[in-house]
């Protein structure tokens, strides 16, 4: 009997020893493979439990006694508006550094949201294709402008224009510092902010259009509160990257520990003290203990906005 | 300003008011970065040339060129890769191909999320308190590359996930059904398919690290170094730290105004062009790689078979007891292979079985459908199945999880 070309020979079939519901589920590569990539991503995790961890523990001793010095009280950290690290009878108050990088953050973020939100707005919604095609890569790209080269342009543009114009003292301001944070933070803000109002669904847009509804009024009372969730993490990430920055604040906020009264007021944020004076510090010391107190202030500061952008991503979930 | 009342007018007005309004905050922010490029391109002009990419500083820092500040970025931020991508692109294998929604994949992917936004300061002291201190690293290259490597990595880690995320899901289910352990299907259909992505993520991360100034003063720089590094655990300088010492510490500010530009663009060349790249590879994959539902079905068909030339030969589970293999001819041949794959009578209801298979007992694959023998039912006939081309797998596979009708399974 001949067998039609195609057929497969059945004695080619290899024996196996088990049938297949016998047979182990899982091979060795794949078991193996599979604990590999749950390690990585636990180690991923468990960075986060590691930086907590490292900065508690280098920064607890400061709240204890020790043979030379008294323990600081953790209510006193944190009110003090003396940040003293240096003198004879040092002050460790995190207050103003706390409100330096507030203020500077608030300021930037009025700023960089009605900027950011307003170029995302056009990318999404006004703008034509081809122009979306060139202008969001652009975008992004001066997202990615390390924060040293703008910390540059604010030391050395607009300082003096500062200083010449407005007849400040100096130049090297909370205004300052603001305003390159929020040339910082627009590209940020004006990214995901776009991408929130493009995941709008066209339908509800379209509905509008046909109820009469003119283009703004289609932005302003369909699409942005449609997008409100999205929106709203655009502009508190944007402002996380204000708080987390280090670099334009070190250069150009001035460096003086105090609560600001005023826009001009020179401003000393967490972050610009803590790349400023670690590098001059004995490890193990009090001020460096004192260094990662404020870094555990910063960490749990940003994790906050983390969490709120969460929570509200969630609360008002784009409509598609 | 303020115009109110909802007459025709007044709505018009208010409309071109605000169009206007939204067109020129967009101009002006462009406008403005543009102006800041433009500013450090006319002062950096004067700096560049081919010495000063290639000398070391002299005098003070005050002329000379700026080559260990570049190695040393360079060494740095490919260094930091070493440690990101590794445990990046394997973590967002477990996320997206493994992990199954429950509190352990919330809280890595809370995590992971939280790490994003920490400071990079933060992970400066990080680095300083754990590779400087407690491993006793030192200032080096190493605890920098270390440092840099934990500071890319959410972001190395989200961008290859979202890459795994947007290979359709058919992929995965084709290659299972094939026969593929979970392993194989990753490493022979998904990740071909997503490296692409996986790795524009990966270079905007290098441009991240390469332009990161903060975590690298606390655990790897230093303000002059005579030589390039030779070991790992050397101080290195780099472009950002060359910029922000000259820019603010020293007597000579304003003598090395031409030298911090030039850094400055050198720098900006580094990571707006890596950045660049990235951006470009991602909008061609934007463009040109729509996995759609009913595109390039039968190349995606060809493609799955081709990814899977240790799978010829192979046992299908459904043909086991028939002792069936699948055989480089069949191959070669664009097989029907989801049919090839799991004929059971749900593919085949009862009403719908139609002429008898004159070839029954013999294991027999055509394009249009194949014939099998019904293992619970015992009956033996033709599936008048569609063409695999015609079919969407994913929508066959809900349609027999759902038990649905032959009638409500798309066909185009």
């Amino acid at each position: 009997m001949t067998q039609p070309q195609n057929a497969i020979n059945r004695s080619e079939t290899p024996k196996d020893s088990k049938p297949f519901h016998l047979r182990p589920r899982l091979s060795p590569a794949e078991k193996g493979s599979r604990y590999f990539f749950l390690v990585c991503a636990i180690l991923a995790m468990g960075q986060m439990l590691l930086i907590m961890v490292f900065l508690f523990s280098e920064s607890v001793g400061l709240f204890f006694d020790r043979p030379d010095s008294q323990g600081l009280s953790v209510w006193e950290f944190l009110t003090s508006k003396d940040w003293y690290p240096t003198y004879p009878n040092p002050s460790f108050g995190s207050f103003s550094l706390v409100a330096g990088s507030l203020s500077v953050t608030f300021v930037a973020t009025l700023l960089a949201g009605p900027l950011g939100l307003g170029l995302a707005m056009y990318l999404a919604c006004i703008a034509g294709p081809s122009m979306r095609q060139w202008l969001k890569p652009i975008i992004e790209l001066l997202a990615s402008i390390p924060s040293v080269v703008l910390g540059l342009i604010g030391m050395v543009v607009i300082a003096p224009f500062l200083q010449n114009v407005l007849d400040v003292p100096t130049g090297l301001n909370l205004l300052n510092s603001s305003l390159i944070l929020a040339l910082m933070a627009t590209p940020t803000v004006a990214s995901l902010g776009e991408d929130a109002l493009s995941a709008v669904s066209k339908d509800i847009q379209d509905a509008s259009y046909a109820l009469g509804a003119t283009k703004w009024e289609t932005i302003w009372k369909v699409s942005t509160p449609a997008a409100l969730g999205g929106l709203s993490t655009a502009v508190i990430l944007g402002l996380g990257r204000a708080l987390g920055e280090t670099l334009v604040v070190l250069m150009v906020a001035g460096g003086a520990a105090q609560v600001p009264n005023s826009l001009f007021d020179s401003i000393r944020p967490l972050t610009s003290t803590l790349s400023a004076e670690m590098g001059e510090t004995a490890i193990g010391s009090r001020h460096y203990q004192a260094l990662f107190a404020l870094g555990v202030l910063l960490f749990f500061l940003t994790l906050a906005f983390n969490m709120l952008s969460w929570y509200l991503s969630r609360r008002w979930r784009t409509r598609r | 300003m303020l115009i109110t009342g909802y007459g025709k007018l007044a709505r018009k007005r208010r409309e071109a008011l605000a169009l206007l309004l939204i067109r020129g905050l967009a101009l002006f922010v462009v406008v403005v970065l543009g102006a800041l490029l433009a500013f450090i391109f006319v002062n950096a002009f004067e700096a560049i040339n081919w010495s000063f990419l290639t000398e070391f500083p002299k005098d003070g820092m005050t002329s000379g060129g700026i080559l260990p500040a570049i190695v040393g970025t360079l060494y740095l931020a490919l260094g930091s890769m070493l440690i990101s991508l590794p445990l990046g692109f394997g973590a967002a294998i477990y996320l997206a191909e493994y992990a199954k929604p429950g509190p352990l994949l919330t809280s890595i992917r809370l995590g992971i999320t939280n790490l994003a936004g920490v400071p990079s300061v933060v992970f400066g002291l990080f680095g300083l308190s754990l590779f400087v201190t407690t491993f006793g690293f030192g200032r080096s290259l190493l605890s920098g590359c270390l440092t840099l490597g934990l500071l890319t990595l959410p972001t190395v880690t989200a961008a290859a996930e979202e890459a795994l995320r947007q290979t359709p899901g058919s992929f995965r289910e084709a290659a299972l059904a094939l026969g593929a352990n979970r392993w194989q299907a990753v490493r022979q259909v998904v990740l071909p398919a997503a490296l692409p992505g996986m790795l524009t993520g990966a270079i905007l991360a290098l441009g991240r690290a390469a332009g990161e100034t903060a975590p690298i003063t606390l655990t790897a720089a230093t303000a002059f170094s005579p030589a390039l590094p030779d070991s790992v655990f050397n101080e290195v300088m780099a472009l950002t730290t060359h910029i922000f010492n000259l820019s603010t510490n020293g007597s000579h500010i304003a003598e090395t105004k031409p030298q911090q530009f030039g850094s400055c663009l050198v720098l900006l060349a580094l990571v707006l062009g890596m950045s660049m790249v990235a951006i470009l590879i991602r909008a061609k994959l934007r463009k040109g790689r729509k996995w759609r539902k009913n595109h390039h079905q039968r190349q995606r068909n060809l493609v799955l078979l081709w990814r899977f030339p240790g799978l010829e030969g192979h046992q299908f589970r459904h043909h086991g007891q028939r002792g069936d293999r699948l055989h480089r001819s069949l191959r070669l041949r664009q097989i029907d292979f989801f049919k090839a794959l799991e004929p059971d009578e749900r593919f085949c209801p009862r009403g719908k079985v139609g002429r008898r298979d004159n070839h029954r007992g013999r294991f027999h694959l055509r394009p249009w459908g194949g014939s099998c023998r019904y293992p619970k039912t015992g009956r033996h006939g033709f599936s008048e199945a569609e063409p695999f081309s015609q079919v969407d797998l994913r929508q066959y596979l809900l349609w027999t999880k759902a038990g649905g009708r032959k009638k409500d399974f798309g066909t185009r």
